[in-house]
């Protein structure tokens, strides 16, 4: 703030004596920004193996209660019905506890063999068109998602295949690269499927900062949507609309890998009745109901209202990790190139959480998500060819970049993207297409050294 | 239920502000720093789990020999073998990181509560039990606790005459089924296999994706720590005594809980001072050359913990009706030792640690 020293004596003393009680808001100092704090102050330093797991600061007692409780059920086993506790489980399901597929409160693994039961990969399914809310059609004795595990005596809905496809591509400096393609086949199914059904693979992703993300503006996000790019730089950016179940109405999409889920509440209900055929109050059926598996016993809901609170608040209140050696050299120049090939424009380096004085734990907070929550087409390459709401088969949400660099630690592997076909990410990079295809090539244009400054700056988030 | 980050990120901006020191580091710290984590690593990780291993190999044969002879007293043996392996994998929850955990060999082996619906359906049903088909089952119907169940039965006192021949079967078959996993899990572990997960712990800072830095190794070993001492106190002891209900016990058909307690904390003694069958440095060591202190405090901390849940007599499904001081003192001894090692701990190698 640039301040006149014509300003009478008189004035700038009564300046002096209201300085500490109306202040104006100054510009923000940029150098005195700390990279580090990817969640602003809800950020974790800490990049070990708990690295994702810690709590906000600034929680009330009773907050703190139901963080840990959703923090026991997030990691709760459940079992068949009828038992004393837990129980529910199923009869179709995906896997026992939501753990199971975050590891960690990271990211899910696509499956080491045909059957793996430690998968955090599932597949949505649906038919073409339209359900009366203008989402995903759900197939005939199969729901919206294929459960490949179930309870003992009954079938799972079939089991999926996946064989990769050998991909060879080459650098502009000549040094090659492979890829590896997925496809996808469906075999054991306890009846047959209809012809022509849809799928989309969807691996878990981690869970932390959800809470930070949830307090994006509605205003913030669709500010950066350009659907039709009107500006003409070649990216759209798209909001998707998605059935908010509780207030029976449509809602800007912002969770899950198409924005199909519009808040966390959903998006826990959602994962408890289709990956573990566990139901509540918002998903009241069991993903099986309507089909010749289906229990019958009665015992909805399984999940108490306040147990899926809990289990929500649980995914709201999770710490963004820290980024690490942001003064590294390479580091910054790998910053430099990351904007430079464009990868900034959907992936934000920026974000503002609401102000919200009743949750000021994430009032008012800058954040580097390196996500737009917008829809975009990522290219055939990576289609999955199945409609969500209004995203097309094509288009998938900007992946959250914060804490990519921390998933080896975290989860001992490492597959990205929404199947987790790639193995590093520098395999997630050259699969981007669509919208994304010229800041691909700008990567591929770059030197050894470039490139590597570039990934040294993506594993420092 | 952590806070090491934000208490750190108040220390860094205490240190910021601060004057400098004079620099008063010794010049052992850059040795003792690897040789710590070398010896946790060795002694005590793969020590552990390799003790697993070879008693898992026991438990096995002796299921064996009670399937081929049903008699009380080869069934007691089995008993004290689970018991004995039950001992060492409790001590291992102090250092779940690795394949442990990212391979879930925990819940391939540990996972609570047992499907007891579905059980009854397969001991029900003419599903052939072999290690290889209960493979295929889900985790809450394999590893400890049903083997415990079948073991103890319900109310504690199974007689080898009350085995029915799936049940035998069954008990064959879990017991082969977990050795495999435990070889399978310490071959991940071994010190000498190429794609041992420990050299990741002996390359800790030398362009190590999984341990850039030694002081991220630190960390791992302090988190996991206070990891374990959080489930013992606000998990395992919290919830049967708050619930006031018996049957949310760990083990209860074995009434072992409080020995697996103990045998947590036990775990936690000796990642801090690096022993298991063979005595190393450990934390304690690096801590003593910082904050003597601190480790006296540490030490005592550990001590004190143990000691507080060997007050707790006779079973702990019991207990929880009737020694609720001694329970509540328990949990807050472990809550202490937790606090100090998520805190003070943390810090000291948040801010001494710069490699």
């Amino acid at each position: 703030m640039k301040r006149k020293f014509e300003i009478g004596f008189l004035l700038l003393a009564s300046a002096m004596l209201c300085y500490q009680s109306c202040r104006k808001p100054s510009v923000f100092n940029e150098d005195l920004l700390d990279e580090r704090l990817s969640g602003g102050i809800q950020t974790a330093m800490d990049a070990s193996v708990g690295a994702f797991e810690h709590e906000f600061e600034g929680l009330s007692a009773s907050e703190l209660l139901m963080h840990n409780a959703g923090d026991k059920a997030f990691e709760q086993t459940f079992v068949t019905a009828p038992a004393k506790f837990h129980s529910g489980l199923g009869p179709l399901y995906n896997n026992v506890s939501c753990v199971s597929c975050h590891v960690g409160d990271g990211r899910g693994r696509p499956p080491k063999y045909d059957g793996d039961p430690t998968t955090g990969l599932l597949f949505r399914l649906s038919m073409p068109g339209e359900d009366e809310h203008g989402g995903p059609l759900a197939v005939q004795g199969f729901g919206g998602q294929l459960q490949n595990r179930a309870t003992f005596g009954k079938q799972v809905e079939a089991t999926a295949i996946i064989n990769y496809i050998q991909q060879l591509g080459k650098y502009d400096d000549g040094e090659n690269y492979d890829l590896q393609a997925p496809q996808y086949s469906f075999t054991n199914s306890y009846q047959s499927m209809p012809s022509g059904f849809l799928y989309s693979p969807r691996l878990a992703p981690p869970i932390f900062g959800l809470g930070l993300l949830e307090a994006v503006s509605e205003t913030d996000i669709l500010k950066n949507a350009d659907e039709f790019d009107a500006n003409g730089d070649g990216i759209s950016g798209k909001a998707n609309y998605v059935w908010d179940v509780k207030s029976h109405s449509k809602k800007l999409g912002r969770f899950g890998w198409k924005c199909n889920q519009p808040n966390l509440l959903q998006q826990a209900a959602g994962a408890y009745n289709g990956d573990m055929g566990i139901t509540s109050f918002i998903f009241p059926n069991e993903n099986s109901f309507g089909q010749i598996q289906y229990d019958n016993l009665q015992d909805e809901t399984e999940l108490s209202d306040s147990l899926l609170y809990a289990a929500a608040f649980y995914t709201q209140t999770l710490q963004v990790p820290a980024r690490r050696n942001v003064e590294d050299t390479k580091v910054k120049l790998g910053k430099q190139l990351f904007n430079q090939t464009d990868c900034n424009k959907c992936h934000l380096t920026e974000m503002k959480t609401v102000t919200d004085m009743s949750r000021k734990y994430l009032s008012n907070q800058r954040i580097a998500p390196y996500t737009d929550l917008l829809l975009h087409d990522m290219g055939n390459g990576l289609a999955d060819n199945r409609p969500d709401f209004l995203a097309t088969g094509n288009e998938w949400r900007t992946a959250p970049l914060w804490g990519i660099g921390l998933t080896e630690i975290i989860n001992g592997n490492s597959y990205y993207l929404h199947d987790g076909r790639a193995r590093s990410i520098t395999e997630a990079i050259l699969w981007h297409g669509g919208e994304a295809e010229t800041s691909k090539n700008k990567f591929k244009k770059l030197s050894k050294t470039d490139r590597d400054a570039l990934l040294a700056f993506l594993k420092s988030l | 239920m952590k806070k090491i980050g934000s208490l750190f990120l108040v220390v860094m901006i205490l240190v910021s502000c601060r004057k400098p020191k004079n620099n008063t580091t010794t010049t052992t710290t850059a040795n003792i720093n690897q040789t710590v984590i070398d010896d946790i690593a060795t002694n005590v990780v793969w020590g552990s789990f390799s003790d697993l291993q070879s008693k898992a190999n026991t438990y096995y044969n002796n299921i064996v020999a009670f399937n081929t002879n049903p008699t009380d007293n080869n069934l007691s043996a089995c008993k004290t073998s689970w018991k004995n392996m039950r001992q060492v994998w409790e001590q291992c929850e102090a250092f779940l990181y690795g394949p442990v955990s990212t391979e879930q060999f925990d819940p391939k082996t540990d996972t609570w509560p047992v499907n007891y619906t579905d059980m009854d359906s397969l001991l029900n049903s003419n599903y052939h039990l072999t290690a290889d088909s209960i493979a295929l089952l889900d985790d809450a119907l394999k590893g400890y606790h049903p083997m415990e169940y079948m073991l103890w039965g319900k109310t504690s006192n199974k007689k080898a005459i009350d085995f029915t021949i799936r049940e035998k079967q069954y008990l064959m078959a879990l017991a082969k089924n977990y050795k495999m996993i435990v070889d399978e899990m310490a071959a991940a572990y071994h010190p000498n296999l190429t794609n041992s997960f420990l050299k990741n712990l002996y390359q800790a800072g030398q362009s190590n994706s999984i341990y850039p830095t030694k002081k991220s190794a630190y960390l791992e070993m302090i988190t996991a720590m206070a990891g374990i001492c959080d489930e013992v106190a606000n998990g395992k002891l919290e919830e049967p005594f708050i619930n006031q209900d018996a049957s949310l016990e760990e083990s209860p058909y074995s009434q072992n809980s409080l020995t697996d307690f103990k045998n947590n904390i036990q775990g936690v003694y000796n990642v801090y001072n690096g022993v298991y069958t063979t005595d190393g440095l450990g934390i304690s060591d690096w801590v003593k050359q910082k904050n003597i202190s601190l480790d006296n405090k540490i030490q005592s901390e550990i001590s004190t913990a143990i000691s507080a849940i060997q007050a707790i007599q006779g079973n702990f499904g019991t207990a929880i009706f009737t020694q609720q001081n001694q329970i509540i003192n328990a949990q807050q001894a472990i809550n202490n030792l937790k606090n100090t090692l998520e805190n003070e701990l943390t810090q000291l190698a948040q801010t001494q640690i710069t490699e």
